[in-house]
């Protein structure tokens, strides 16, 4: 794996979570300095990557679930990693029938769920049945191809700004801290999970990984504060998609296309494409190294892919998908910040082990 | 010849063997600008000789051989040694090892023999008749092979720029050289994109358009009988065999089928009302960047794929179109050329791949 496409495909899947399900959540977490609940978040996550790559440079050429069965077992790596399978599977369903619902309610009002789902799964498992590598590859086409429609979709609203809405700034009792919504916006750190994943000599500094996380903060800071400034907290607090709605605000006369949003679909899909085929080749490789070893991976990938359809179909409502999002907050928190940790102390134990 | 005849007798006598081989003209389907004019002919050997002429460089590698049970081919491997990456030539030169009792005849023969995948959406090589283009292909790191009574040289592994740069966009200034590729960048783009969006905002989407612009388009199709798929598909295949019946037909018939070709698409279909005259004007600009792309046998890909994008649009919509487009780039991804990965930006040597 190569560090360019390799850092693109951890920007990509960040913005995954941005341009889906993240805004909404920080706005609803908060009504005043909503940048201190992002940077806390942000702040958080550098700190996790941190012991996550640690935990990689001190067993370099294994994967965080080899380090994890070399120092502590079979069965302790198993049940370790059931809460983060659960986290996977949950975030995997939901970010399946987000797209699918947002795609019928923008773009294709008289198809069903069905089959725009069938067509989603479908293109999420050829992207996880040709494997990670070839998905860090493409991601650099994801970036020429979709870098364009999602800088677009996000700043044509800009003149609509009306800077009074950026007050109050400041949070002082931290009022977000005690809403469940903020840990539902933990999901953007699903992005990094896939760094641990394969066993690669190339190692990746933490320096450049800042560095891609600070481009992405600009992009959260951006997705909560365009919405924000358009519309103030009252209204854009009811907005079932705030970016979307703030990308129609605007008419450009020398567009062609009337219907802007469209462009924010087109990259809220891309980017949820790619992110679903990479939470499902994580899961599946878990599934296939810590439970069925002998089955083949492309069989326990084409069975998943198949649940996933069929449980994305048994959705009844999107206030459903509500009531998961908090459930899995949980698991979220076990599985982006709990497990790196975990991994970093099984990491020092390995070197130990290795060296004594 | 001389032949001698007992002592002092002697009599000159014409070569007995015919010359079987043409001489070096210009190229027949290449039209080079501003580059040499000297093409391939069918003996390797004066092929070797004029590659040899045009480079002349120690690191210079010529490997002969010869394949075949039942007929031997003979054929030249060239690479340059420190620009070619040694795991390219490493892993052609196995596979001509191996394989070196199946027969070769044909182009698709000598990919067989390479290991290549069959069925895939670009050629996995770049074929030229050009010795100065072949020149530049192994000064970017490919390996050259020749074949014994084939006037055209192939590189390997091709890779995604090849969609859109030429080796001879080097003889041009380099902003227009910049220029070219990204028109020919724009040109896949479009011959991708084009029938799959017609379909799109006409019968999927129309409401993405502004206004004045969707009863433009409406009004196009007005009396127009069938669905804005079935006259696209229509109207591209009649296109198709209009590409093909020009291809092989000799020179002093050719253009007849232009002029029929061009009363048929031009105004007489749109006149009958079975097609939209805005169709014709899609159908026509796809066909063009369909053929700004660098060679024929590489745009022939992006030619077939265009109707995989047709289709899912026409059920899809946008989504659709974008499915297309993220499949593509992730079977782009996929493929691995000779262990080169098809999305690499460059093949040589020093520089890292991917």
């Amino acid at each position: 794996m190569n560090k360019i496409p390799t850092l693109s495909l951890f920007v990509l899947l960040h913005l995954a979570s941005i341009f889906a399900i993240f805004p909404e959540r920080m706005i609803a977490a908060t009504s005043k300095g909503h940048w201190m609940a992002i940077t806390l978040l942000f702040a958080v996550e550098l700190g996790v990557l941190w012991f996550y790559l640690k935990a990689l440079s001190l067993a370099p050429g294994k994967t965080v679930i080899d380090i994890c069965r070399e120092t502590m077992g079979a069965w302790i790596t198993r049940l370790i990693m059931l809460p983060f399978m659960t986290f996977l599977l949950i975030e995997l369903l939901l970010l399946t029938y987000y797209q699918a619902v947002e795609i019928k309610a923008v773009l294709l009002q008289r198809t069903p769920v069905a089959a725009i789902s069938a067509l989603f799964v479908l293109l999420c498992l050829y992207g996880a049945w040709k494997g990670l590598v070839v998905m860090v590859r493409a991601s650099m086409g994801w970036i020429f191809l979709f870098m364009p429609f999602i800088l677009f979709s996000m700043f044509i609203s800009i003149k609509n700004f009306r800077f009074h809405y950026i007050f109050p700034l400041w949070d002082a009792d931290l009022s977000f801290l005690f809403r469940s919504d903020f840990y539902v916006g933990t999901v953007i750190f699903a992005g990094f999970l896939f760094l641990g994943m394969t066993a690669t000599k190339t190692k990746i500094g933490f320096g450049k990984t800042a560095a891609a996380v600070g481009i992405i903060y600009m992009f959260a800071m951006a997705s909560v504060y365009i919405p924000l400034l358009i519309f103030g907290q009252e209204t854009v607090l009811h907005l079932q998609y705030p970016m979307l709605m703030a990308s129609d605000t605007v008419d450009l006369e020398w567009v062609v296309f009337d219907w802007l949003p469209s462009f924010y679909v087109v990259s809220s899909s891309g980017l949820g494409v790619i992110k679903v085929s990479v939470l499902l080749w994580i899961l599946v490789a878990i599934l296939q190294q810590l439970f069925a070893p002998i089955l083949d991976r492309r069989w326990i990938l084409s069975v998943v892919s198949v649940l996933l359809y069929l449980a994305c179909q048994w959705m009844p409502n999107s206030g459903t998908l509500n009531s998961y999002l908090y459930v899995n907050s949980y698991f979220c928190l076990y599985a982006t910040i709990g497990f790196p940790i975990i991994a970093y102390f099984a990491a020092r134990q390995h070197r130990k082990k290795v060296s004594g | 010849m001389i032949l001698f005849l007992g002592g002092r007798l002697s009599v000159v006598v014409d070569p007995l063997v015919p010359e079987l081989s043409r001489s070096v003209t210009i190229p027949n389907s290449e039209n080079p600008l501003q580059s040499s004019f000297d093409a391939f002919t069918e003996d390797i050997d004066t092929n070797i000789g004029l590659l040899r002429k045009k480079m002349i460089s120690d690191n210079l590698v010529i490997e002969t051989r010869s394949t075949g049970t039942k007929s031997a081919k003979k054929l030249a491997v060239v690479y340059l040694e420190g620009t070619a990456q040694a795991k390219v030539v490493q892993s052609i030169m196995k596979k001509l090892e191996d394989n070196r009792g199946l027969e070769l005849t044909n182009v698709r023969d000598l990919t067989r023999i390479l290991g290549h995948p069959q069925f895939t959406l670009t050629p996995t090589y770049i074929s030229s008749e050009l010795p100065g283009e072949t020149t530049q292909e192994l000064l970017n790191g490919k390996v050259v092979i020749l074949i014994d009574q084939f006037s055209f040289a192939f590189a390997f592994p091709a890779i995604v720029a090849d969609l859109w740069s030429t080796t001879l966009d080097v003889n041009y200034p380099r902003l227009f050289q910049i220029f070219l590729r990204f028109l020919r960048m724009g040109a896949l783009v479009l011959a991708i994109v084009l029938p799959g969006l017609y379909v799109v905002l006409n019968s999927v989407n129309p409401e993405l358009l502004r206004i004045q612009l969707a009863i433009t388009v409406a009004k196009s199709r007005e009396g127009v009988p069938y669905p804005s798929l079935i006259e696209m598909l229509l109207v591209l295949i009649l296109l198709e065999m209009i590409i093909e019946a020009t291809i092989r037909l000799p020179k002093n018939i050719g253009p007849t089928i232009t002029m029929i070709g061009g009363i048929l698409l031009g105004q007489a279909i749109v006149q009958a009302k079975l097609v939209s005259n805005l169709l014709i004007i899609i159908l026509v600009a796809s066909a063009i960047s369909n053929f700004a792309l660098t060679s024929y046998i590489n745009a022939s890909g992006i030619r077939i794929y265009k109707y995989v994008v047709l289709f899912v649009s026409a059920f899809f919509g946008i989504w659709g179109l974008e499915a297309a487009i993220i499949w593509l780039v992730l079977y782009f991804a996929s493929l691995t050329i000779s262990t080169v990965p098809f999305l690499s930006v460059s093949l040589k040597e020093e520089v890292p791949d991917e």
